[in-house]
C-alpha cells in the first residue's frame, strides 16, 4: 500500500486532501446551521424573527 | 546522484525510494487515524445531544 507515493506526489496528495476535507467540513457546517434542529447557535428557530416582534407601547409625551 | 542506485527507484514516478514511501505512509496513517478518532468523539457528542435517526 505505501507504494502509493511512488506513484502519487506526496506533496500534492496532502495539499489536494486539506483543501477537500476543509471545503467538506465548511459546507458541512453550514448546511448544518441553516436547518432548524442542528443549529447550535440560534437552537430550533421555525417561526420567523419577525413574529417575536412586539408593538412598541405608546409614547407618553 | 544522491548515492542511489537505478534498481531502487525503479518504478517510482514520484521519485521517492521505498523507504522514504514507507516512512511518509506511516506518518499519513497516523494522521488519517487521528483525524478518523476526532471525527468519531464528534459525532458520539453529536448523537447524544440530538441523534439522528
Amino acid at each position: 500500500m505505501y507504494r502509493i507515493w511512488m506513484l502519487f506526489d506526496p506533496r500534492r496528495v496532502l495539499v489536494a486532501n486539506a483543501a477537500f476535507l476543509f471545503v467538506l467540513a465548511l459546507f458541512i457546517h453550514f448546511v448544518l446551521l441553516s436547518s432548524a434542529k442542528y443549529n447550535w447557535i440560534d437552537g430550533a428557530h421555525s417561526a420567523p424573527a419577525a413574529s417575536h416582534m412586539e408593538a412598541l407601547p405608546a409614547s407618553r409625551q | 546522484m544522491g548515492g542511489k542506485t537505478m534498481s531502487e527507484q525503479s518504478g517510482s514516478l514520484t521519485g521517492l525510494t521505498s523507504n522514504e514511501a514507507k516512512e511518509f505512509h506511516s506518518a499519513y496513517v497516523q494522521g488519517f487515524l487521528g483525524f478518523t478518532a476526532i471525527a468519531v468523539v464528534a459525532h458520539i457528542l453529536v448523537w447524544m445531544w440530538r441523534p439522528w435517526f
